[in-house]
């Protein structure tokens, strides 16, 4: 009996430990794609002989534009995301299904597709939508010399919910960002420059996780501070409040 | 044999009434009297984190009719209840007939957490 009352107390202590799972999903996109055909068809066609002449001539056009919404999920920036929670041990990561193009449902419907059960066994999902993405590319000329700078700038900023697959209850909302830069100094000989974009790619993903992890920290505990207080600028321990011992 | 037994009876009541361990968390359980510690009371002591450092302001009042003078340092204790920094040397406070002081105390470094303030007269 007391053997038993152990191993249930014991199961108990892992059940509490055991860190919540938690599910990402990719950054949730919505895009216009618009359509414009032009069609134009002509033809002249004439005939003449000594005693008459016949000519006939069509012309048509066809004019359309159509544009559609095309909703899907950015895959490329989730990766550092996970990294990040994992390394700060507070959650266990759970696969959801990954929004394709055959989904039916609206990507941005996102309770139900916690009720379809795109994120079976998570406790929580980590729900993305993109907000911006800007790819910038320009070239500066450098004071005083031949030389010019290429810049290569990605940009991307994201709107983060932490929502509760039980209760629906948002635990933590954010919007992240995430920069990144590749420069190069280029000459006028050089006939053609080409950035790394991959390495860009690489540096916004990163920059997005860590400052998901960051403001989930924030929000979740641990280095939370409440807004009206001044933040921290050394590593002293917060103030308390007095007490008195009598 | 009355006598003895009676006299164990004493030695148990007595044994009863010896003062209980100060509550943890109390002022008393702040103070280690080194020794003799007289004519001095030990009143309400008000702890907080102040720019980050530990402060202490303890109450002390001379209870008698004559100047009194004792001898303090405070401890500073980590969260793991260990000393934190170098030990402080002791210090010297005299108080007249009746007067009440307070004495405050910064912690010399963040690290602290608890504190106890050792005590004696001479």
């Amino acid at each position: 009996m007391r053997l038993w009352i152990g191993i249930i107390g014991l199961l108990c202590t892992f059940g509490a430990w055991a860190a919540p799972k938690i599910a990402v999903t990719d950054l949730a996109y919505e895009a216009r794609v618009e359509e414009y055909i032009h069609a134009v068809s002509a033809s002249n066609n004439f005939q003449a002989s000594a005693y008459n002449a016949s000519g006939a001539s069509s012309y048509s056009e066809f004019e359309s534009r159509s544009s559609y919404i095309e909703q899907g999920e950015l895959r490329k920036f989730s990766g550092d995301i996970k990294g990040e929670i994992l390394k700060s041990r507070q959650f266990q990561l759970v696969q959801g299904t990954p929004y394709t193009s055959e989904a039916k449902g609206d990507v941005y419907d996102v309770i139900k597709r916690i009720k379809a059960g795109h994120f079976k066994g998570a406790d929580y999902v980590l729900f993305g939508t993109l907000s911006d993405i800007d790819f910038t590319r320009d070239i500066n000329a450098l004071d005083h010399t031949s030389s010019y700078s290429a810049v290569l700038g990605l940009s991307v900023v994201a709107d983060f919910s932490l929502i509760n697959t039980r209760t629906y209850e948002i635990t933590s909302a954010f919007t992240a960002m995430g920069e990144g830069q590749d420069t190069k100094l280029v000459s006028s000989r050089d006939v053609r420059v080409n950035l790394n974009r991959p390495r860009v790619v690489r540096e916004v993903s990163k920059a997005l996780g860590e400052d998901v992890a960051r403001q989930l920290q924030e929000q979740l505990g641990g280095g939370y501070q409440e807004p009206g207080q001044p933040a921290l600028r050394n590593n002293l321990p917060r103030d308390e409040a007095p007490k008195i011992l009598r | 044999m009355r006598h003895f037994i009676l006299g164990a009876l004493a030695l148990i009541f007595l044994a009863g009434c010896a003062t209980p361990p100060p509550e943890p968390g109390s002022a008393a359980s702040k103070v280690v009297v080194m020794g003799k510690f007289k004519g001095i009371a030990v009143g309400a002591i008000r702890v907080a984190r102040e720019n980050g450092f530990l402060t202490a302001k303890v109450q002390l009042s001379n209870i008698t009719s004559s100047n009194q003078m004792m001898y303090y340092r405070f401890a500073w204790l980590g969260a793991d209840g260990f000393p934190v920094g170098d030990e402080e040397t002791w210090k010297v406070l005299n108080l007249y007939a009746n007067q009440a002081t307070f004495l405050p105390a910064i912690a010399n470094l963040p690290q602290a957490a608890d504190f106890r303030l050792e005590v004696k007269t001479p």
